[in-house]
């Protein structure tokens, strides 16, 4: 800083003295200030256009939906609906997760089979899976089951396409000092080529989560009795807009939670790869 | 993994037991698609126990490669070669090897970084620690034991990495180039941990390095590797007296001699220059 202009008060100087809030020097609060920012703008550009232009019949009308938020908890919504999408959640991605785990394991090790099936495996999943919906309500029913199915066809993928990433991607260095070391093939796996692959692991997860929670919710409003998905289709069809538009914030908000829940975990389990990440970022 | 049907039959040297390394012309050759390119051609060598022995040659001449013949991670071809009188081995116990880059892993910390190669050997956990934290010590790291590869700058990765290849207190320490990524003033206060660091481990060891001061300032002995494929063209002896210190050898004239009367050999093999 320059010892001259110490009278005059500039933006920068003020941040290197510290006049301004932690809180916004640190960042953070700039970014949560620009979110809220956002999404105020929105809603009130959404507000005054269901008031003033288009019918909120077509559009809903934010005042209304945040009542109609509201107004869910303690109705079937919350209590039948979200239990049931959430367990189909779940089920879909400890099925889904652990076949493309264990498949994704065997394919790394097993790469002339690998080679041989990557074409058949790009194929199957760009195939667009929530078409597969009919077929699996035959399949499976009505029920739960056909929704897991579907969940599991999206998470299966996933897992094991980034399982295999995570597996065969390994650094030349390491390979190299694991053999130097004089390293058994258990301890080549365990010390040596595991623990670089868990952040590439986790976050083929984190994505395999949401991609069920997806599964589950376009499995029910294909077809079913109970779920949010469910709920979403009777709505829409009865221009409850918005009530609609409720179960959608609600939604968002489940799809958020455990998303951070997420990444509270692999922070807490990956410090080093956070550290590293963080590093790179500046 | 290919192995060399070729490979003759490597002598087992049971009768000098100060001999670390023995070499009696080792030839290889690269199979590079349509006719092997020869790499080292009849070199031979042999390396005392507690001696340090620098190769210096022009880049690309095949030094790493005899290094990784030594190590076992590269299959003999041709001649006879032996460490500790047996055939060499990747992995073999009492052998390290020191990488040009430090291949450390990013998921440990520095601490535990130099415990690995004791883990694999079973050591004991407070035995290990107690090693590590006295080797972190020694190179000026134990304020940084819990620090991650990400969180450490090259010198000190590289300080690690020197710490964690004689953590299990090995007999023959093998180092490609382990400085060359340094810049010059941390090159230098390397060289001087390593030369601080030395007397107390009992190991010999074989020094790889495009830097000819460097070797001079750490070795016994100097071996010059002709130019591809390689042969040994020299050995010079380094009379210096230890303890040596880098920075004063600068003003030593034996230092320079020495290096004049290298250098003037080296320049024959580098490409492009009389």
């Amino acid at each position: 800083m320059r010892e001259s202009l110490p009278t005059v008060p500039s933006f920068k100087a003020s941040r290197a003295t510290g006049r301004t809030p932690a809180w916004l020097r640190s960042g953070i609060g700039i970014i949560w200030m620009i979110r809220v920012g956002i999404v105020a703008v929105l809603v009130g550009a959404w507000q005054l256009t269901a008031m003033r232009w288009v019918s909120p019949a077509f559009i809903g009308e934010p005042s209304a939906i945040a009542l109609e938020f509201w107004k869910l908890f303690g109705t079937p919504v919350v209590t039948v609906d979200l239990p049931t999408t959430l367990l189909e959640t779940f089920f879909g991605f400890i099925i889904g997760g652990a076949l493309g785990l264990i498949g994704g394991a065997a394919l790394a090790r097993l790469d002339v089979i690998y080679t041989a099936l990557q074409p058949l495996i790009a194929a199957l999943n760009s195939l667009p899976r929530v078409a597969l919906a009919p077929i699996f309500i035959i399949w499976f029913g009505v029920g739960m089951a056909s929704k897991v199915a579907l969940s599991v066809s999206l998470v299966g993928f996933i897992v094991l396409l980034s399982t295999v990433a995570a597996l065969t991607e390994s650094d030349r260095d390491i390979a190299l000092l694991a053999k130097s070391l004089g390293a058994n093939e258990r301890q080549r796996l365990f010390k040596f080529v595991l623990p670089g692959a868990v952040p590439v692991l986790v976050s083929g997860l984190q994505l395999g989560v949401v991609y069920s929670f997806l599964g589950a919710v376009t499995g029910e409003l294909i077809g079913g009795s109970h779920g949010l998905g469910v709920q979403l289709a009777y709505e829409a069809n009865t221009f409850a807009t918005n009530t609609f538009f409720a179960i959608l914030l609600l939604l968002a908000i489940v799809t958020s939670l455990i998303s951070a829940l997420m990444t509270f975990v692999e922070r807490r389990l990956l410090r080093w790869h956070h550290i590293e990440m963080r590093g790179m970022r500046g | 993994m290919s192995h060399v049907a070729s490979a003759r039959s490597v002598a087992v040297e049971r009768a000098n037991p100060g001999v670390v390394v023995q070499a009696r012309n080792v030839s290889h050759a690269f199979d590079l698609g349509a006719e092997p390119q020869s790499v080292i051609q009849n070199a031979s060598l042999t390396v005392a126990a507690r001696e340090f022995v620098s190769i210096v040659g022009p880049s690309g001449c095949g030094k790493t490669t005899f290094l990784n013949l030594v190590a076992g991670l590269e299959t003999l071809q041709d001649g006879e070669l032996t460490v500790f009188g047996h055939a060499p081995r990747a992995g073999q116990p009492g052998v390290s090897y020191a990488f040009a880059r430090d291949a450390l892993l990013p998921w440990r910390t520095a601490e535990e970084n130099v415990t690995l190669p004791m883990e694999l050997l079973g050591i004991p956990e407070a035995q290990r620690k107690a090693r590590a934290r006295e080797l972190l010590e020694r190179v000026g790291l134990a304020q940084n034991a819990t620090s991650y590869r990400s969180q450490l700058s090259q010198g000190m990765r590289q300080r690690v990495a020197l710490a964690r290849a004689v953590a299990s207190h090995p007999s023959l320490l093998l180092m490609d180039e382990p400085f060359a990524a340094l810049d010059a003033q941390t090159r230098i206060t390397m060289q001087q941990e390593l030369l601080r660091m030395l007397p107390h481990e009992d190991v010999t060891v074989l020094f790889i390095t495009h830097d000819l001061g460097e070797a001079i300032t750490l070795s016994d002995r100097v071996v010059l590797m002709s130019r591809r494929p390689a042969s040994i063209r020299n050995v010079f002896t380094i009379d210096l007296p230890r303890p040596r210190d880098p920075m004063e050898l600068q003003s030593d004239d034996r230092y320079h001699r020495l290096f004049e009367s290298i250098w003037t050999e080296l320049a024959h093999e580098v490409p492009g220059r009389r």
